[in-house]
């Protein structure tokens, strides 16, 4: 790495000679050593999953989760630092509460992007504070603000974007942040999303998840899946364990037909 | 220390002492009522507010007169007043207090449209409105309609009274209410003006939901006109 | 304690000022003698209002009734206002007293239960915890002098399936009892609906069905429309059973306006005395 000894990697609020912020490129070091996370938009909804990489054995099933709910029609999927997701979430709810005083309706996802996006970047300013070692995938259901019937909030659609340790955010059809993001996109590039309905793309996104997953590196890993649907009512929420169970399963057993196959 | 100079000391601390002492006195025996018996600009009792949704649109209506008690400040007055592209108020209440608001909610829904890149919807500026005149309903007297169009709902109209609620329907006439002279807030339901509870009667009655433009316009007018004796 | 929606809500009434109630109630108190009460006021009083609530627990339940009516002094100003609010899945909030705040209130219980449901971890708040929260909610607005101007009725099913019923003012007073009502429902109301359960023996109520109660609401709301001059002939029933929170159509009690035309020494009548 050209960036050490040389000084201009020691603060968040030095250049380098050729313009570059070393501690914004180490804060994303920090998101490629941690488990896959996706998003996969689709037609009807959202599904967000993720490779969540378990450290020990003794942690209860379920501890430590990186999907959360931020306002009943939004959440986001982090990768990185697990306490920076943890409080990012937390910024996440406030700044959806905020909106709702002040204008009475749900943020829109694009806007909550953007908050926690000029959040992430306050914090690549200063020689005091460290940037985020984190990349967050930010999924929302966008529904008319005069949406109290089903029809209506059917009407919605659905946002999908990703906000960077540097501040930056896009907006993706599908995303890919950690460890296994080049091999997951690829895979995701695959995909019609556009077509797919959110049940289907539940089985993909498990199999990303699992084909990504390097056993040879890390060992055990729980998958963690949310969604915004029909069935949840357009609200994000955690898949419900028989259908989760039932859509990993059936991902095992394509890759497993795929294996095969390749024998 | 010479005498003399000794003196004046003593004459000025005991000077000093009294005067403290009566300003002290004088200070418990004020009533502390002045800043609010200055005058106010009051568009209040007289004045006739009006907004009616037909399908494409809204259609808005106000007199112009502006009072200080019986005395009329301003003959000419424009009380609807704009807040953005597709949306307007009808002011009525304190003629400083209402304007104060609208110019806070008209930079507020500037602001909007900016950073969500697209038009509020009548139903925000409604809100911004609302939650102006709800956090500071004890300092205000504002009666206020909102009134504009957009995409998702098309006309729409909204009504926020004395109170600080926020009402929704297809037409709006403004409160009955009046501001007395220390500037504390009444309300009344047989003052004169739009929100006569006879021109109540008159919209009740004759009101349909099917109306277009021409027909809502007419509506508007004659209430208007009806408000003015009433 | 008057339970008049008027400016002098909350307060108990000055006989000394209005021995018989007189004073239009819109109005509220007259005017005591401190010419400087104008310059003085600072608590709120309520403008837009509405008038009772009533609810009953049954077997399985609870039921609630409204009107459609937000008032503006005496006038009769907003006719298609609902007051019987669903919080979450298994709580229902009936309010009278004034609407602006009503409309904040919910926003506020919004507020606690989407906070509640970004958990994630299956538990919603029960019809206790919500009240709870609301009566230290009221309970701490009265005490910065800025209260609530509001009588609110909160039902539901506890987490144990039992019936839940109570009362939380613009005082931050609460009590819970089988039957509730607000304002002048606690006049008149509340009478016919004790009278209901009492039949019914010790905790009537578990003997009481569901198209039963609604039979007593609908009555007591009939008698409400003939003697409150706030009340409309439009309202709504809301339950809470295991089916959830159900909130219905408006409806209307059928009334009778016949003449009291035998009634002897008055009206309609050439009888000599």
């Amino acid at each position: 790495m050209s960036s050490i000894g040389t000084g201009y990697d020691l603060s968040a609020s030095t250049y380098s000679p050729d313009g570059r912020i070393f501690q914004v490129e180490y804060a994303n070091k920090a998101v490629d050593n941690s488990g896959t996370a996706i998003g996969l938009r689709c037609k009807d909804g959202i599904v967000l999953a993720v490779e969540k990489l378990v450290l020990s054995k003794l942690l209860v099933p379920g501890a430590n989760k990186r999907i959360a709910s931020v306002d009943l029609h939004a959440g986001i999927a982090t990768a990185g630092l697990l306490a920076d997701g943890r409080h990012l979430a937390n910024r996440a709810r406030d700044e959806c509460e905020s909106y709702r005083d002040n204008y009475h309706t749900q943020i829109p996802t694009k806007m909550l992007a953007e908050r926690l996006s000029l959040y992430f970047q306050a914090y690549t300013l200063y020689s005091s504070v460290r940037p985020f070692g984190l990349s967050a995938i930010v999924a929302g259901w966008d529904a008319p603000s005069n949406a109290d019937t089903k029809e209506k909030k059917a009407a919605g659609e659905p946002k999908l974007f990703c906000v960077e340790p540097s501040g930056v955010y896009w907006g993706y059809r599908g995303c890919a942040i950690g460890k296994g993001r080049q091999l997951a996109r690829t895979e995701i590039e695959k995909l019609k999303l556009e077509e797919l309905t959110v049940e289907e793309a539940l089985v993909d996104a498990a199999r990303i998840i699992h084909t990504v997953h390097d056993e040879a590196k890390d060992k055990a890993f729980e998958l963690e899946l949310s969604w915004i649907s029909p069935a949840s009512g357009w609200k994000h929420a955690p898949v419900p364990k028989e259908v989760a169970d039932e859509a990993e399963a059936k991902a095992k057993k394509i890759i497993e037909e795929e294996n095969e196959m390749e024998e | 220390m010479s005498p003399t100079l000794a003196f004046s000391y003593i004459f000025r601390l005991l000077s000093y002492l009294s005067t403290y002492r009566t300003e002290e006195q004088r200070w418990h025996n004020t009533p502390h009522t002045l800043p609010l018996s200055l005058p106010r600009l009051l568009t209040s009792n007289q004045t006739s507010i009006m907004a009616v949704a037909f399908q494409g649109g809204v259609v808005v209506g106000a007199d112009s007169r502006t009072t200080m008690g019986s005395y009329i400040a301003n003959r000419v007055t424009d009380k609807l007043t704009y807040l953005h592209e597709r949306i307007y108020c009808c002011r009525s209440g304190s003629a400083a207090d209402t304007q104060a608001i609208a110019d806070v909610a008209h930079s507020q829904l500037a602001m909007y449209s900016m950073q969500h890149e697209q038009r509020p919807n009548v139903e925000v500026a409604a809100t911004l409105l609302e939650g102006l005149c709800y956090s500071n309903k004890d300092r205000l007297s504002a009666g206020i309609i909102v009134a504009g169009w957009d995409k998702e709902n098309g006309g729409t109209v909204y009504n926020i009274p004395l109170g600080g609620g926020m009402f929704k329907g297809p037409w709006a006439i403004g409160s009955p209410h009046f501001t007395s002279p220390t500037g504390s807030v009444r309300f009344a339901s047989r003052t004169p003006g739009s929100g006569s509870t006879y021109i109540y009667g008159y919209c009740d009655a004759t009101y349909r939901e099917d109306w277009g433009r021409d027909e809502t316009v007419e509506f508007v007018r004659n209430g208007e006109f009806l408000g003015a004796f009433f | 304690m008057n339970h008049f929606p008027s400016t002098s809500w909350g307060k108990p009434r000055n006989d000394a000022l209005d021995p018989y109630a007189s004073f239009p109630i819109h109005q509220g108190r007259p005017q005591t003698n401190d010419v400087f009460a104008d310059g003085v006021q600072r608590t709120q009083q309520p403008i837009v209002t509405g008038t009772s609530v009533l609810g009953i627990k049954f077997k399985g339940g609870v039921m609630m009734a409204a009107d459609n009516l937000a008032s503006y002094g005496s006038l009769a100003r907003f006719k298609d206002i609902v007051r019987l609010h669903p919080v979450g899945e298994q709580t229902l909030l009936g309010a009278s007293g004034d609407m602006a705040d009503f409309q904040q209130v919910k926003r506020l219980l919004e507020n606690l239960i989407t906070s509640e449901a970004l958990q994630d971890d299956g538990h919603a708040l029960n019809p206790s915890q919500i009240y709870e929260y609301l009566s230290n909610v009221m309970y701490q607005k009265r005490s910065k002098f800025d209260p609530f101007w509001n009588a609110f009725l909160v039902g539901g099913l506890d987490h144990d399936g039992e019936p839940f019923l109570s009362y939380v003012d613009l005082l931050g007073t609460t009590y819970s009892s089988p039957s509730l009502a607000t304002g002048y429902g606690n006049h008149l109301a509340q009478p016919l609906l004790r009278r209901a359960l009492e039949r019914l023996g010790p905790d009537g109520y578990k003997n009481l069905e569901e198209d039963e109660a609604k039979k007593i609401i609908q009555s007591a709301m009939r008698v409400l429309f003939y003697r409150d001059a706030r009340a409309l002939n439009k309202f709504q029933i809301a339950t809470v059973t295991k089916r959830g929170v159900e909130v219905s159509e408006p409806m209307e009690a059928p009334t009778e306006w016949g003449f009291a035309e035998g009634l002897r020494g008055y009206g309609n009548s050439d009888e000599t005395y």
